[in-house]
């Protein structure tokens, strides 16, 4: 989509799961969450993401479908991608008074622990068409939006009033979370002049969220959390549940000038139910926004060496706020938000020629990925010591959330003249990406 | 209400005259390809034989921006391909039987270097450059003895000489032998030709085979005619007209002033509009017929023989050339496949081929093997 790769912390709520007995527990832990909005295809990973003006090869059905029309022969494009994501969670730890060294009471401060996200899969594939008139192309593709499988454990953090002489403790809450969102897209574009392209999408996306959270119960205040329970021994069990399928529309332009792209691409978020139980709350039905997408960039070849590309695109995270982090957090919802941002992307390309064959072409870049996680921002000041403790988790639990810098770089090679091989690597803190993509060339060939 | 509903058919009709006037006052669409898309295009018109059209489409890609011939061009994205667009402007020739011109774009390849031995085409290419080769041969001998024939007028027609009768004074088949040509492939009747010697053979640039050239003996078998199946353009650049000794009276520089008329114009050309040396030449009924066909144009060949045909009864020899003007327009793209029933028609009134073997060993091979296997 965007080439973004965004870590968003949701928050879990007390009032879905949790216990309302302590100050503490009113709202509690965060669960991580990984959204993969990355653009396919490895030449893509390996330009940052700056993609939507260059959008030259059969992964331009997803990134930007009007560059369709630059491809003069029928192509098959599938990727592999393999991912290693980090996201710290609050573990446990004494956010205010003094460490009391009882029990799991040792830690001054919040304790994080990581919650690690690996995948590896074909993550795309799409075959295009272009029709022998070169003025208009047919493309069908999968893509894996989001393919996330997250955990934690919280033993719960303890905390005191000021002038109280006794702690409190936040109760324990493990959560699981699978969440895929898959692709199915016919896309088409046409040349409206030699200069003028327009492209559209019509994406079918399968949706499937499965969590479960729970909440123990302490058998000692001090004490380690004892899991070994059933259901109906925990304090709580809240699940999350939605299946089902949405179509989502996307729209792109590229116009060229000389050596001189321009290109633009909206793509809709889809729209999910999901049902969320537990024992404190009936069930009801909300639903899961995928955030929206506006991208705009440039490219230009400087010569047959070189391309640079740049690209600024923004995303509406905010949509995720309504209904799937209100659900989570209900009375309080204002205190939660997830702001919108706006990532910039630049790489360039040189085609490194050698005595005989295409040139080896070797790609880097780098794109500034604002913070998407989910933000704890209340809206009035505590009305008492009590309240001002409670805050303390939510407070800790979404702190780390933060700006970040990719660096990205690849190699695409041409084997032969009907199969390419491009290989791409994604760098930043907390997360590694790697993939690996092949394009056949198929039919007439220039 | 129910004048309003009767009248709908009306309207609609209505409205699809003007939509069709509209469409057919349109300008032409633009051309939106990318310059490779034409290059692909012209690739693919040379396998459907669309010979025109893939010249057209080099050109095209021309005009739109292509980059210096070269191997491992950018043609976009990643795809990087031998961007060889002479190569397939010599194939699209000489389907067109432009000869001589084929060899010219061949030897940009070869100058350029663009096909190696160890390149996929190169086998390909090199068959391409000996036919062409022997192909360009032939058309300077038949221009050079069309030439000699244009300054003696009492030349036998080819329809009434014997096809294969050597001229004693000729070379002997080695002195064609020369580099490039195949020896397998040349034909017979290029061998004997009275005027190629090893000085002046040079295949790809037949021009000099007439430079210098004596007047031939009157019983030259291969009394052809000036352009073998070559358009007039090519003759005025590589033709017997670059020898200014021929003089302003051989049949060339009439074929060659003729080919820079306009074709509709050349069309309204008749018998009496010949050249002199075209009139003692090209005689009889067939005359101004034959003269077109063997100047390059086809539809004005094919327009006069199907005006003698209307002046019945013609000659077996006009519906033999009625044919061939007609399979000829075929093979350049300027008339539809389905125009072989007329060819068909034409040979079945012509009767048997076998009285035409002198004009048949004049015409290009294309022509011949599609009037022999007319299917």
């Amino acid at each position: 989509m965007t080439g973004a790769q965004v870590n968003v912390a949701l928050v879990v709520l007390t009032a879905l799961v949790g216990a309302p007995a302590g100050a503490f527990a009113q709202r509690s832990v965060q669960v991580p969450l990984e959204f993969n909005f990355i653009n396919p295809g490895a030449k893509s990973m390996a330009m940052a993401g700056a993609f939507v003006a260059v959008a030259d090869d059969a992964t331009a059905s997803f990134a930007n479908p009007a560059g369709l029309t630059f491809l003069a022969a029928p192509e098959v494009s599938i990727e592999l991608r393999g991912g290693r994501t980090v996201s710290p969670f609050l573990a446990g730890g004494r956010l205010s008074g003094a460490v009391t060294h009882e029990g799991i009471d040792t830690i001054a401060g919040p304790s994080f622990l990581d919650s690690v996200d690996k995948s590896l899969g074909i993550s795309y594939a799409s075959f295009v068409y272009p029709h022998s008139s070169n003025r208009w192309v047919i493309a069908g593709y999968r893509h894996e939006l989001m393919n996330s499988e997250q955990s934690m454990r919280y033993d719960g953090a303890f905390g005191q009033v000021p002038g109280d002489t006794a702690s409190q403790r936040d109760l324990p809450l493990d959560g699981t979370r699978d969440l895929t969102i898959t692709g199915y897209g016919a896309a088409g574009a046409y040349k409206v002049t030699r200069d003028l392209s327009i492209g559209g999408a019509l994406v079918i996306y399968d949706f499937d969220l499965d969590a479960e959270f729970k909440r123990y119960f302490l058998d000692d205040f001090f004490a380690p959390v004892n899991r070994e329970v059933t259901i109906d021994e925990l304090r709580n069990y809240g699940t999350q549940i939605g299946s089902g399928l949405s179509v989502a529309p996307v729209v792109g332009v590229t116009y060229d000038h000389g050596g001189t792209r321009f290109g633009a691409v909206y793509r809709h978020g889809a729209s999910f139910d999901f049902d969320i139980e537990s024992f404190a709350i009936p069930p009801k039905t909300y639903a899961f926004r995928v955030p929206h997408t506006f991208s705009a960039g440039l490219s230009r070849r400087l010569s047959p060496q070189w391309l640079v590309s740049g690209e600024v695109t923004y995303l509406s995270y905010s949509r995720l706020t309504e209904e799937f982090i209100t659900s989570q957090v209900l009375g309080v919802e204002e205190d939660f938000q997830i702001h919108s941002g706006t990532e910039v992307h630049g790489a360039v390309q040189y085609a490194w020629r050698r005595g005989q064959g295409p040139p080896i072409r070797l790609r880097a870049g780098a794109w500034y990925d604002p913070d998407h996680s989910v933000k704890y921002e209340p809206v009035s000041p505590p009305a008492t010591p009590q309240i001002a403790v409670a805050r303390e988790v939510p407070e800790a639990a979404l702190s780390r959330g933060s700006n970040r810098v990719h660096v990205s770089g690849g190699i695409g090679w041409t084997v032969t003249p009907r199969l390419e091989f491009n290989a791409g690597v994604d760098v930043a803190e907390r997360s590694t990406q790697v993939s690996t993509s092949l394009i056949v060339h198929l039919g007439r060939t220039p | 209400m129910l004048r309003l509903v009767r009248a709908v058919p009306h309207i609609l009709i209505g409205l699809l005259l003007v939509a069709q006037a509209a469409a057919q006052q349109a300008p032409p669409p633009r051309d939106t390809r990318t310059w490779y898309q034409a290059y692909a295009d012209a690739q693919q018109k040379i396998q459907q034989r669309n010979y025109q059209g893939a010249l057209n489409d080099l050109d095209a890609a021309t005009r739109l921006g292509a980059p210096r011939p070269g191997k491992n061009v950018l043609f976009y994205g990643d795809v990087y391909r031998d961007y060889i667009p002479d190569y397939y402007r010599g194939m699209a020739l000489a389907g067109l039987d432009r000869y001589d011109e084929a060899v010219q774009a061949f030897d940009r390849v070869s100058q350029a270097q663009l096909i190696g031995t160890r390149d996929s085409l190169y086998r390909q290419f090199t068959q391409q450059v000996t036919n062409a080769k022997n192909m360009a041969v032939k058309s300077a001998e038949a221009r050079a003895a069309a030439s000699n024939a244009a300054v003696r007028p009492n030349t036998v027609p080819p329809g009434n000489a014997p096809a294969t009768s050597v001229n004693p004074a000729g070379v002997p088949p080695a002195s064609t032998n020369t580099a490039g040509v195949n020896p397998a492939n040349v034909n017979p009747a290029t061998v004997n030709s009275p005027n190629v010697t090893p000085a002046n053979a040079n295949p790809t640039n037949p021009a000099p085979v007439n430079a210098g050239a004596a007047p031939n003996p009157p019983n030259v078998a291969q009394a052809a005619p000036p352009v073998f199946g070559v358009p007039p353009t090519s003759v005025v650049q590589q033709g017997v007209n670059t020898n200014g000794a021929q003089g302003n009276n051989s049949i060339g520089n009439a074929v060659a002033n003729a080919g820079r008329q306009p074709s509709n114009a050349r069309s309204a050309n008749n018998a009496a509009q010949l050249p002199p040396a075209a009139r003692g030449r090209f005689s009889g009924e067939e005359g101004p017929g034959m003269f077109m066909y063997f100047s390059g144009d086809y539809p004005a060949a094919y327009a006069e023989f199907i005006k003698q045909r209307e002046n019945a009864p013609a000659s077996r020899r006009t519906y033999f050339y009625l044919a061939a003007s007609r399979a000829a327009m075929i093979l350049t793209g300027q008339a539809p496949r389905s125009a072989m029933t007329e060819v068909r028609q034409a040979l079945a009134d012509a009767e048997s081929l076998r009285q035409f073997s002198a004009d048949l060993q004049l015409i290009s091979p294309r022509v011949r093997q599609l009037l022999e296997n007319p299917q």
